[in-house]
């Protein structure tokens, strides 16, 4: 295992969807870290220093994803890595919120809807990652 | 007003030596079961407390229909016990006004035998029983007991009403995410599959992954379309009214259509015929039209043929037309085309909803447009949506 390996914290309370997504990324050689809630991925961003966060929005609650970023932004002296946000909410949903029309309560740094073409998905980490 | 000698002897006898009813009751006291009885005569008043308070009910008492409409607010009661005639306020008045206060609310109203009439045009009036004098403790309890079911049973109707209503508000929500989720993520594994093993893999194996994975694509495509529709029927699909430049939204739409669209595809060409193409309305719907249109076009249309998007203003209004030279319409299918679950026997490529063109309809007609179409066996189809331009008045 190389030393310089850029290492992603996928946050998403989907067992099946987190599979999918790590066999995408480890394919393409990032370390993959996986939390399966809130609590979890807030511990892991400490103890793991992710480069970059893929996160879901809606987990236990519908809104766990919203106040993960809000709890993160919180947080004195931390680094805050890029966020790529993934979820199956779009515009179209009937939701209180959406990502893409209320950027400015969401402070992701990109947002993709599921299910997320892989070849796209590993461009908009790399897209990310080199800013 | 209640004739008290003729009753309050029975109810004092009652209250001495208990009966047993033949109503089942429920022997825990539910508390905030709260019986409102308006009488202007104290000692009735009194007199029901006492019984109605052995059998576990709150109960309130007011002088005068004023007083007890003010109470009400304040309390809630779940059962009125009314006397018809009352100085002031009458007792039919008054169950008018608590009618609109609380429309839920079950009333008793305490009726002499000659004004026998009038208790029946109160019950018209929306009273559930009545209580005819004299009465004794039992017939209280009984009538009381039996308001007291009934209005069980309107809450327990009004509370299931509301979850229905609360279950079609989110009936949106529900559908993306519990659907959703799981159809997404079938089909995130099924392209992790085809990306990452293709070449592993015996070509059978890649063609029947690449046929689930089309159909899982189109299980998240209808779901998409479901919750546009259910959004035309709650009347969200206008949610803005804003300025809307139409040419600007055809190029958003045809782009994204082009990045939809899977395989070889016609050429789309865009023309803006006129300077001023502004409508009010909401972009996200009106994108979601051209969009539809423009992908339509292009599932109908084979992969040399065709397809132009032109927007112009005509009048008062701002025109988008979406012309293919694909096969055409049967004329039979025309009447039907806009009809939710319709899917065109001649398409190509990608299988569409059968929901694209209901939504287009549906949008122009919140914008206060509609849609025309013009189809030539063989040679092609044009569709023509009419939306009133800014500041038309319309």
């Amino acid at each position: 295992m190389s030393e310089n390996r850029r290492k992603i914290l996928v946050v998403d309370d989907d067992e099946d969807y987190q599979a999918a997504v790590r066999k995408i990324l480890e394919d393409a050689g990032y370390e993959v870290v996986s939390a399966f809630n809130k609590q979890e991925g807030l511990k892991s961003l400490h103890t793991d220093d992710p480069d970059l966060l893929i996160l879901d929005i809606m987990m236990d609650k519908s809104t766990d994803g919203f106040f993960f970023l809000y709890e993160m932004g919180e947080e004195e002296g931390m680094e805050r890595p890029p966020v790529l946000s993934v979820s199956v909410i779009e515009e179209e949903t009937g939701m209180d919120f959406s990502p893409t029309s209320d950027e400015d309560y969401f402070p992701a740094d990109d947002f993709l809807s599921k299910p997320v073409d892989p070849e796209e998905l590993i461009s908009r980490v790399e897209k990310l990652l080199s800013r | 007003m209640l004739t008290v000698l003729e009753s309050m002897g029975d109810i004092n006898q009652s209250i001495e030596t208990p009966v047993q009813t033949a109503i089942p009751r429920d022997e825990d006291k539910k508390p905030g079961r709260k019986v409102l009885v308006v009488d202007d005569d104290q000692a009735m008043l009194d007199s029901c407390s006492e019984v109605l308070e052995r059998e576990g009910f709150d109960v309130i008492g007011c002088g005068s229909g004023e007083e007890a409409l003010k109470t009400m607010r304040a309390i809630g009661p779940d059962i009125l016990i009314i006397d018809l005639k009352m100085p002031g306020m009458s007792g039919e008045e008054f169950l008018k006004k608590a009618k609109e206060v609380d429309s839920q609310v079950v009333a008793v109203v305490v009726t002499g035998y000659p004004e026998l009439s009038s208790a029946v045009e109160v019950m018209k009036a929306g009273a559930s029983d009545f209580l005819p004098k004299p009465f004794g403790a039992e017939e209280l309890r009984i009538v009381t007991q039996r308001a007291m079911e009934k209005r069980e049973l309107a809450l327990q109707v009004a509370a299931g009403r509301r979850e229905k209503q609360r279950m079609h508000d989110n009936f949106a929500a529900m559908i993306s995410h519990q659907l959703k989720s799981p159809a997404a993520c079938v089909k995130e594994c099924l392209d992790v599959v085809r990306h990452s093993f293709s070449d592993r893999m015996p070509e059978k194996c890649t063609e029947l992954l690449d046929r689930a994975a089309a159909r899982s694509q189109l299980l998240l495509d209808l779901m998409d379309d479901w919750l546009s529709l259910a959004r035309v029927e709650s009347g969200q699909l206008k949610e803005s009214d804003e300025c809307v430049d139409l040419a600007e939204v055809v190029e958003e739409a045809v782009s994204a259509a082009e990045d939809g669209h899977e395989g070889p595809a016609a050429d789309v060409a865009i023309e803006s015929r006129a300077e001023e193409t502004s409508v009010r309305g909401d972009a996200d719907a009106l994108r979601e039209m051209v969009f539809n249109l423009v992908d339509n076009a292009m599932r109908y249309t084979p992969e040399e043929g065709r397809v132009e998007v032109r927007t112009e203003a005509a009048g008062d209004e701002i025109i988008v037309e979406v012309e293919d030279n694909g096969p055409g319409i049967p004329r039979e299918e025309v009447e039907v085309i806009f009809e939710p679950f319709h899917r065109g026997k001649r398409g190509r490529g990608k299988q569409g909803t059968g929901l694209g063109l209901a939504i287009v309809k549906q949008i122009a007609l919140a914008h206060g447009g509609r849609v025309e179409v013009e189809s030539e066996n063989g040679r092609g189809t044009t569709f023509a949506v009419h939306l009133p331009a800014e500041g038309s008045g319309a």
